[in-house]
């Protein structure tokens, strides 16, 4: 018996519907539903520091900071870069803080940010600097101390 | 605030079905067009709205007020214009009314229920990244946020070298678009980039579907709109709030419509509509603006053999009206590009390096079978029908605009080669979205390639009780699809119960190991102390057993907990012990069971990194 082209060719696209739609059940049995709702369940890093850092976000509009401000992380200068995770936290923390500029040298600033994972506050703040409000985990607005 | 950001949305849609409507050649055919117009309308009208609100920022800082003016009027001059346009049309045109066959109603219900089943993979993906992925907000949601947040400074702020990082210099399509649903919503919540960004994907595969069911076929657009769904990079990212997927809406848009204006050359609407399509894939993303000029030059080039100069002043005219916001805002907003800015003349040289060319295409040939994240490779089977002997399938024109996706990947290819940035990282980070923007335009010349021009075949008209009965059945079987889809368990959920008044959660807390299973059996190995919790949305406390196969490693005690109290207590061993905790009765909200035991973990194996077992959980469920 002979199969002609448009049935060759009918059959070929079917076999093209059948293993596009097997990717589309695969793919769904795959991204699984959010997780359920529990005291330990992970929220993606984007809306972890939005909460992390909204106090401090308000604490800045409450007090008319504008433009360009500090940041200081765990670790000073190009160590800041060397490091991913810190540069993820710096990152995160200029999305959140927008419509202000976080700039990593700090020196020009009156106000900045100290956004510590790992380093204790009175290591990382440096004479120049006091402690304006202290928002918990690691999160601190400083202000350029009066010479 | 959904509905304020779908009406946001929904203005911007009916300006652009409005535009499109306008330069549509007629006389109107709306049930036969309108797989063209809406999903076009989304683009254009994202592409106008966008562009209207950067004017509006730029001259306001209340921008919203100004965009509302501005974009009523315009919307009310283009509907008199439409309205007047229909009255003036004097042609009956083709019925427009599509035959139906059975075969393409089951494709048809296919497709629709494959849409169905992608959706819900989009909005997963979307609930787990709600700012979308990295460049989603490190870039596209972090500009919008500089235009929402920034008022009258906004400019200023974002060419601060300090956020250069961010790209500044990239177009505003989508940050626009974002920013103006935020003004509309009053707040900068993610919902509005995850729904425009959804949006994009949905228009995409109307498109496609209905470019090539005008083209070729209706079955085979039906299989290339399923090619496209079935392709989960697409689908996830869909909803990632990256541009990438707008930017392929707007390049699969412009070769259809250029392949469209090949059948009706004397049509000047398809022409205007490929550059403004053009125009608006510059206005998305850099790379658009390569397209863009790649578009103008191969139209004009095949114009010109044609001795067609109105279709490529049409073509430029809707070009340039779509530039005008581009220029703008590179000239006086954006700073230096980074690839442009670090002075090409120097890596002219590394054009002619072998080992950039060896490198990018080692990466080319890895992400080309793997950017798709498909289960099942697709191209084996895509590959069959294209040598299946038959007639002339491509028309010359056809094969220009296959040309310029050609050209748009090699300008992609020369950009690599010149890159300042680290060669291995620059691939890493952009290919595999650079080939998913060229995606949907390559699975439409797929489709146009199987299957052959004359092959429509005589389908018969629908009699009137199909579209009723197939839209029911279609509704049903939806709602069979998200039932099941609805109870597949989330990562975190064990168990689940339903009891009168909601739903009974297990699900895993600290102090366990990954879950592991096999054929027969799931099992969670402790670390020392250990929890689940039960998660009741029942209004009223419920009386549940907690059932599960317990064992350990080594002899040992386990008790678990409930507050202070000891729930169950046990001697575990190597064997498998059938388990139970009953009598307890969970409140409504979150109630932590404790597992303790009182002796320390044994490595699993003799390996330096063995892990410190101590108990299992074996198939734990509520009863």
């Amino acid at each position: 018996m002979r199969v002609s082209n448009s049935t060759w060719r009918a059959g070929a696209l079917g076999v093209v519907a059948i293993v596009a739609i097997g990717n589309v059940i695969l793919a769904v049995h795959k991204t699984l539903p959010p997780p359920v709702d529990s005291p330990v369940i992970a929220v993606d890093p984007v809306t972890r520091q939005e909460r992390r850092l909204a106090k401090l976000r308000q604490s800045l509009a409450a007090r008319g900071v504008e433009g360009v401000v500090g940041y200081l992380g765990d670790s000073a200068g190009p160590a800041l870069w060397s490091d991913p995770g810190q540069v993820e936290d710096y990152y995160l923390a200029q999305f959140v803080l927008v419509p202000l500029v976080l700039e990593g040298n700090s020196e020009r600033s009156e106000w900045a940010v100290a956004n510590l994972r790992t380093t204790a506050a009175s290591a990382r703040v440096g004479p120049d600097w006091k402690i304006a409000e202290d928002f918990g985990d690691g999160v601190f607005l400083l202000r350029k101390a009066k010479p | 605030m959904t509905f304020a950001a779908v009406l946001a949305l929904g203005s911007a849609w009916l300006m652009g079905v409005l535009l499109v409507s306008l330069l549509w050649p007629g006389p109107r055919r709306w049930r036969a067009d309108l797989g063209f117009i809406l999903p076009l309308g989304l683009g254009l009208g994202l592409g106008v709205t966008s562009a209207i609100f950067f004017a509006a920022s730029l001259a306001s800082s209340q921008p919203v007020r100004l965009s509302l003016i501005l974009e009523f009027s315009i919307a009310a001059g283009l509907a008199w214009l439409v309205g007047r346009r229909s009255r003036l049309a004097t042609g009956t045109g083709k019925a427009g009314t599509p035959g139906h066959s059975w075969l393409v109603a089951f494709g048809a219900t296919a497709l629709g229920q494959a849409a169905l089943v992608a959706a819900v993979t989009s909005w997963r993906a979307y609930v787990a990244e709600p700012h979308g992925g990295w460049d989603g907000w490190a870039i596209w949601n972090m500009h919008a946020r500089f235009i929402f947040r920034g008022g009258e400074n906004w400019t200023r702020l974002l060419q601060q070298p300090p956020v250069a990082w961010t790209h500044a210099d990239y177009p505003l399509l989508i940050p626009a678009s974002v920013a103006r649903g935020w003004a509309f919503v009053g707040q900068d919540g993610a919902f509005v980039s995850g729904l425009l960004s959804g949006s994009f994907g949905l228009a995409t595969v109307g498109l496609l579907v209905a470019a090539v069911g005008r083209l070729r076929q209706p079955l085979v657009g039906i299989v290339g709109g399923l090619v496209l769904l079935g392709t989960p990079f697409f689908v996830t990212f869909a909803s990632n709030e990256h541009a990438d997927i707008p930017l392929g809406f707007f390049l699969l848009a412009t070769v259809v419509l250029m392949a469209l204006g090949q059948r009706q050359p004397e049509v000047r609407g398809f022409p205007v509509l490929a550059g403004l399509c053009a125009g608006l894939a510059a206005w998305t993303k850099n790379e658009g603006l390569l397209f863009a000029l790649l578009a103008a030059g191969v139209f004009m080039a095949q114009a010109a053999r044609r001795g067609a100069r109105r279709a490529s002043g049409a073509f430029i005219l809707g070009l340039v009206v779509a530039l005008v916001p581009v220029a703008i805002f590179k000239i006086f907003v954006a700073p230096h590009n980074d690839i442009v800015s670090a002075g090409i003349g120097g890596r002219l040289a590394q054009l002619v390096d072998g080992s950039r060319h060896r490198l990018i295409l080692a990466s080319l040939v890895r992400d080309v079978t793997r950017f798709g994240e498909w289960s099942v490779l697709p191209f084996f089977a895509m590959i069959p029908p294209l040598v299946v002997p038959g007639g002339k399938r491509l028309g010359r024109g056809e094969w220009w605009v296959a040309g310029l996706l050609a050209l748009t990947g090699a300008g992609y290819y020369a950009v690599y080669l010149i890159t300042p940035w680290d060669l291995a990282w620059h691939l890493d980070s952009s290919l595999v979205r650079l080939l998913l923007q060229l995606w949907p335009a390559a699975v439409f010349f797929w489709c146009l390639a199987i299957s052959q021009d004359e092959e429509v075949s005589a389908a018969r008209r629908r009699p009137r009780w199909f579209l009723p009965w197939f839209g029911v059945a279609n509704l049903g079987l939806g709602a069979v699809v998200l039932t099941v889809l609805a109870r597949q368990p989330a990562p975190n959920q064990l168990a689940v119960a339903r009891v009168s008044g909601g739903e009974v959660s297990l699900l895993t807390g600290d102090g366990w190991f990954g879950r592991e299973r096999d054929r027969r059996a799931e099992w969670m190995w402790s670390k020392g102390e250990s929890v689940l919790f039960v998660r009741s949305a029942a209004a009223q406390p419920v009386a549940l057993t907690l059932r599960f196969r317990i064992r350990g490693l080594g002899a040992r005690t386990v008790r678990a907990f409930v507050g202070a109290g000891v729930v169950w207590q046990g001697a575990v061993g190597e064997a498998l012990v059938p388990t139970e905790i009953a009598g307890v009765v969970w409140p409504p909200g979150v109630t932590a069971v404790v597992f303790k035991t009182d002796a320390p973990g044994l490595p699993e194996s003799g390996s330096p990194n063995a892990r410190a077992l101590t108990f299992a959980l074996y198939d734990p469920r509520l009863e």
